[in-house]
């Protein structure tokens, strides 16, 4: 019982997995341009969600919650280092 | 060409050399340091021999207690602490005498204001706080150890590598002139090629690995091995601070080992990441490295800050006030402080907008830090405060703080800073939220801790005057400096032309020479607790009338912290127990306890990383190399080598705890009007009028 639970969870990450991949697959290799981009870049993120949701095992309830916390957290810190290094230096070399 | 065998190294590297062949005051002083080193080494070597205590050295190098291992930290701390001390000192005096030229040369003040920023920031005030989390955090929460002993051990060897090499640095070669922040191009090989900036670079990334590691070690023990009971709104403020310093550390550190690679990269593999020409940035260097230098400030108050939430309420026999305003400031804090590197280089050409931003990012931090403050006022008001140690370090810490936190307010101001920015002003600043916030936090938690872990308690009478001396020191030393920043007198500055810097000077090199007394005090303080101990001793372990965990089980604590692991129903457990009366009652059932036997690991790997950090420093490639191999067999022998446990038997647990229950239960205890007197046995009796 238990066990066909988490076989059906595997399958339907893989299956959603596949699913955002095909999509920039094709979009790339059929239309391109700037649209492609940024559908591109909205299925990779989605694509890192499905990961840490059906693979890691991600939830809102008990110790995976923390663990859900500990990556939000992590992808606020990056965020804010990743963005805030290209601002900075991005002003830095607009007004050199 | 370098040498195969022996590298750049040469027999004029050591300084004791130069000084024979070339004498002059400067190198006297270089030299009169560097002697100390094999000086002291013998001298410990002899100690050792004449009192036999090889063993239990290597009993303490090899063990995986997290106790162990964080007293060993903080000694390793007070060792560098008088380096430090010594060298501020010097360079206050230095100073005092600079008009139209001192008696140090710029080269050599150069060296002693970059060791001495280095040295307190890596190997002062980080591991005198690591070392607190290691003996508290574990203790607080109910654990037997961390979740990592044998990763403790290492990082623990790895911070004590980068700390020979900066003390090696000393007696061979030469050290960075640079600053502790190390900015390229200056230390660039263009401008600088000697061995200065990789002693600098390589003792830094060294044990920034070491701090990362400890980083993860603390949040995976906090986050996993509480105690029953103990959710994340019942722990207490101590660990909490750590908890976020861990998190801090994680994210903090990578940034900075990233910055000494690519440094590293530049210097020796002549890459380009931050030269000037060949699509080098160097600003990158100073934002990769204020991305970890801005969160460090707040990995050093944050535990800090935690003493002092301990502290409060246990001096003054009250329950914490706003503890969940205290985590929310921790945790935003801790978010905030990744905001606002930037106001490290607010001078260095972004826009307006991009400046304001950060300015605000940084005023914003204040708000929680006074809600701090707010709070530990609020825990004292009312209260049945006694006025120990630990209670004149927060008050010291009240004040003075506030201060250099108000100070750190001006500075957040982009159009202010672009006046005060490189002045003694912002000199005085970090010290003044450095040795009133981290040091005297510290100094407050050895205090009230130390008794936990060697089972004795340290000398009020002593202890007061250190605090004292480091009160006064410390505002004869750095308050001055903000009118000279004031008046326009730089820092790191060798000498000056104008006499009206002269008095404020002398009374900063005055109290400078008071610091030296307090750190003095501290050395007799601890000699005069040992010499004394048999009188200080508190076997019942809670000679504070303390409330959290780390009070409920005997001092020293057992290698095993708790006999069997307490549950946990509210925030001040170990109170609510002995209001109830059931914080002694005998145990029906003891269990066997698994220990984690003692390793090599951890000084086999703080070997190698000497020898890897010497051998990269003077390019003996050898040495690196082998040293390098060294770490990674180690780590694979260890890695496959099955986990031994010591298993400590039920009935010798029971030995144990049974007498230290049977004598708690038939002891009178001591009231807190006796307890800085020898009655106190670490018994506390409940005050016959309760406080608020």
């Amino acid at each position: 019982m238990e066990k066909s639970k988490e076989f059906h969870h595997y399958l339907i990450g893989f299956v959603l997995a596949t699913i955002l991949t095909v999509i920039p697959f094709t979009l790339v290799a059929t239309v391109g341009g700037t649209t492609s981009y940024v559908v591109l870049v909205i299925c990779a993120v989605l694509q890192a969600v499905v990961h840490m949701r059906f693979f890691l095992h991600l939830s809102y309830k008990g110790q995976q919650r923390e663990d859900l916390q500990l990556v939000l957290f992590t992808g606020l810190i990056l965020l804010i280092m990743v963005a805030g290094s290209i601002w900075v230096l991005g002003s830095l070399y607009a007004r050199m | 060409m370098v040498d195969p065998l022996f590298g750049k190294l040469s027999w004029d590297s050591i300084i004791l050399v130069q000084e024979i062949e070339n004498p002059n005051l400067n190198l006297l002083i270089t030299s009169g340091a560097a002697v100390m080193i094999p000086v002291g080494g013998v001298l410990l070597i002899a100690l050792l021999w004449w009192l036999n205590w090889w063993k239990p050295l290597l009993g303490w190098l090899t063990s995986v207690d997290h106790k162990k291992i964080g007293a060993m930290y903080i000694i390793f701390a007070v060792v560098m602490l008088f380096r430090g001390v010594v060298e501020g000192t010097l360079m206050r005096v230095h100073q005092a005498t600079a008009l139209n030229g001192g008696f140090l040369s710029s080269d050599h003040f150069n060296q002693l204001f970059t060791t001495h920023g280095t040295n307190m920031i890596f190997f002062v005030a980080m591991p005198f706080l690591i070392g607190l989390i290691n003996i508290v955090v574990p203790l607080q929460i109910g654990a037997r150890d961390v979740a990592f002993p044998r990763l403790n051990q290492i990082s623990l060897g790895l911070t004590g590598a980068g700390g020979f090499l900066i003390t090696i640095s000393l007696l061979i070669g030469e050290f960075a002139t640079g600053g502790w922040t190390g900015y390229p191009s200056y230390n660039g090989k263009l401008i600088n090629p000697g061995v200065g900036p990789d002693y600098w670079l390589i003792s830094l990334g060294i044990s920034g690995i070491g701090s990362t590691l400890t980083g993860v070690n603390f949040a995976v023990t906090i986050y996993k091995m509480r105690a029953k009971g103990m959710t994340f709104m019942r722990m207490p403020l101590f660990t909490w601070t750590a908890l976020c310093t861990s998190i801090l550390l994680i994210f903090a550190m990578p940034p900075l080992t990233a910055c000494c690679v690519m440094l590293g990269l530049d210097r020796y593999l002549d890459f380009h990441f931050f030269t000037n020409d060949m699509g080098g940035n160097l600003m990158n260097f100073i934002n990769l490295f204020w991305m970890f230098g801005h969160p460090e400030v707040y990995i050093l108050i944050l535990p800090a800050f935690g003493v002092m939430s301990e502290i409060s309420p246990t001096f003054s026999a009250k329950r914490l006030y706003g503890y969940t305003g205290l985590v929310a400031a921790t945790m935003c804090i801790a978010v905030v402080s990744f905001m606002v590197w930037l106001h490290h280089f607010f001078t260095m050409g972004q826009s307006a907008t991009v400046n304001a931003a950060f300015g605000i990012a940084t005023l914003l931090i204040g708000i929680p830090t006074g809600v701090k403050v707010y709070d530990w006022l609020a825990t004292l008001w009312g209260g049945r405060i006694r006025f120990t140690t630990p209670m004149i370090y927060l008050i010291g810490f009240f004040f003075l703080f506030v201060i250099g936190g108000l100070s750190g307010v001006i500075l957040a101001n982009p159009t202010l800073d672009y006046q005060l920015h490189n002045s003694l002003f912002l000199v005085a600043h970090f010290h003044n939220v450095i040795i009133p916030g981290v040091l005297f936090g510290i100094l407050a938690g050895i205090h009230y801790w130390f008794p936990k872990v060697f089972g004795f308690r340290l000398m009020e009478s002593y202890g007061k005057i250190t605090a004292v001396c480091w009160i006064i020191g410390f505002c004869l030393t750095f308050l001055p400096l903000y009118p000279l920043g004031m008046m326009g007198m730089t820092r790191r500055t060798v000498d000056y032309s104008d006499p009206a810097y002269v008095p404020l000077m002398m009374v900063s090199g005055a109290g400078a020479l008071f610091l030296s007394l307090a750190f003095t005090f501290i050395v007799i303080l601890f000699w005069r607790s040992i010499v004394n101990r048999k009188k200080l001793a508190i076997p019942m372990g809670d000679p504070w009338d303390g409330r959290t965990l780390e009070w409920w089980t005997p001092s020293p604590a057992p290698d095993w912290n708790f006999a069997i692991l307490p549950e946990v129903h509210s925030r001040d457990p170990f109170t609510e127990a002995k209001k109830d009366g059931t914080a002694y009652q005998p145990i029906e059932k003891y269990e066997d306890i698994e220990l984690p036997s003692t390793t090599y690991y951890g000084l086999i790997i703080g070997v190698l990383g000497c020898g890897l950090g010497f051998g990269l420093v003077w390019y003996i490639w050898w040495m690196a190399l082998a040293s390098f191999l060294g770490c990674v067999v180690t780590a694979m022998v260890y890695g496959f080598l099955p986990k031994k446990e010591i298993v400590i038997p039920a009935e010798e647990v029971r030995k144990v705890d049974e007498a230290w229950r049977a004598e708690a239960r038939e002891s009178q205890g001591v009231t807190r009007d006796d307890e800085s007197t020898e009655a106190n046995k670490g018994l506390a009796r409940p005050d016959a009028l309760p406080a608020v």
